[in-house]
């Protein structure tokens, strides 16, 4: 056996990871040979010292908070790691025209339905509301100027009274700036009961007067001070 | 689909359907009280000339005249012929006026006055018209919507001119 394979022989031995067999030879070597018995000596001392070195040092160290030490630090990573997330998913987030179109798209592209019942019940109430609103309309009769109105018909002892629209003409004020004619102002009387006002202009003054009027002519004003034609109001 | 889904769906059709509802009936129901504003004196008023050449031959009314057939008749009853030679209609505001030319060289002129109080009776807005052909005369009026009046007695041809004027 070789110095060195002696050597680790004792070292192993000094560290009891022999089997019987290599320690039956280090014990041999040890009986025989006085600088093995030293070098096993100088392995303990050496353990020793390392033993006491390890004491000082765990003696400098508390182990008061370590857990939670521990514990705020995984959670430290934790957050940092979360920030990272984070920060990768805003910075890969849409923009705001994106975000709009998406949103766009899920109103009305995945809503379409809803979009076709609001329509058609939008339909459908303007139609109800248009034939209400037309059947109020009122009268029920043609009241056009010059077509007649006709006030009331008894029907079967049902009264029936349809609205007629009545027209209005008053003539406040007539001035003639011709003097050579006359102006007239005429009324007639239809079977609606409105009234028919006709101002007449007869460049020939008296001389046309009969020919051009006719049955109903009701009225002619006098001459005033501004030397015209003037008719006071009246209802016609 | 989920129940979340599910229930957005329904509140965006219950929304999207009532708020079609409100537009849809607030269009429709508010027309009328823009009209009624019309009819309570609002000072925009359509005036419509129509000149007339009428004659005593027998030969019948322009079919064009026909809604003032009733109103000729009985107002010219020495005319038989009547013809409508030119229509001018025209919107007028409060203090607007209106003139043209009349075949023979003269020219009528309407302006509007302004809403002036309402018929007694009946309580329906009358609004005043000044009327008048220029050189021959000029008069103030009052009359109620839709209501025509003439002036006639211009020599035109062998017979006169008549000017139909309606207010609406």
């Amino acid at each position: 056996m070789t110095l060195p394979e002696r050597f680790e022989l004792l070292e192993r031995y000094h560290d009891g990871e022999v089997s019987e067999q290599e320690a039956a030879e280090a014990e041999a070597l040890l009986a025989q040979d006085g600088a093995a018995l030293s070098y096993l000596g100088e392995l303990d001392d050496l353990g020793e010292l390392l033993r006491e070195a390890d004491a000082l040092e765990l003696s400098q160290v508390s182990f008061e908070g370590m857990w939670d030490n521990i514990h705020s630090t995984i959670q430290e990573d934790a957050a940092q790691a979360a920030a990272r997330e984070a920060a990768a998913r805003e910075a890969n987030r849409p923009g705001f025209g994106e975000r709009l179109s998406q949103w766009l798209q899920a109103i009305f592209v995945e809503n379409k339905s809803a979009w076709i019942t609001a329509g058609a019940t939008a339909c459908a109430v303007a139609v109800v509301l248009f034939v209400m609103d037309d059947s109020n309309d009122s009268p029920s009769i043609d009241t056009s100027p010059g077509s007649g109105g006709v006030a009331a018909t008894d029907n079967a002892g049902t009264r029936v009274e349809r609205v007629v629209e009545k027209h209005y003409i008053y003539v406040d004020s007539v001035e003639q700036a011709d003097p050579d004619s006359m102006v007239v102002v005429n009324s007639l009387q239809e079977e609606s009961g409105d009234n028919t006002a006709v101002i007449w202009l007869l460049p020939d003054g008296p001389k046309a007067t009969d020919k051009e009027q006719g049955d109903n002519n009701e009225d002619q004003g006098d001459n005033n001070e501004d030397d015209g034609v003037e008719i006071e109001e009246q209802p016609l | 689909m989920n129940v979340s889904q599910c229930t957005l769906r329904i509140a965006v059709t219950a929304l999207l359907t009532f708020g079609a509802m409100s537009a849809v009936a607030s269009a429709v129901l508010l027309t009328p009280i823009e009209a009624q504003a019309q009819d309570k004196g609002s000072e925009a008023i359509t005036v419509q000339i129509r000149t007339i050449y009428a004659t005593t031959d027998a030969k019948g009314v322009d079919p064009k005249l026909s809604d003032l057939k009733g109103k000729l008749v009985g107002a010219f009853e020495t005319y038989g012929t009547f013809k409508e030679l030119a229509s001018h209609q025209t919107t007028l505001n409060t203090g607007g006026s209106y003139e043209f030319s009349i075949p023979g060289g003269n020219r009528l002129v309407v302006s509007h006055k302004g809403p002036e109080g309402k018929d007694a009776k009946t309580n329906t807005q009358l609004i005043k018209l000044g009327l008048g052909v220029t050189d021959k005369f000029k008069s103030d009026v009052r009359v109620s919507r839709g209501t025509t009046l003439f002036q006639a007695g211009l020599p035109h041809g062998s017979g006169i001119l008549i000017l139909a004027i309606t207010v609406r």
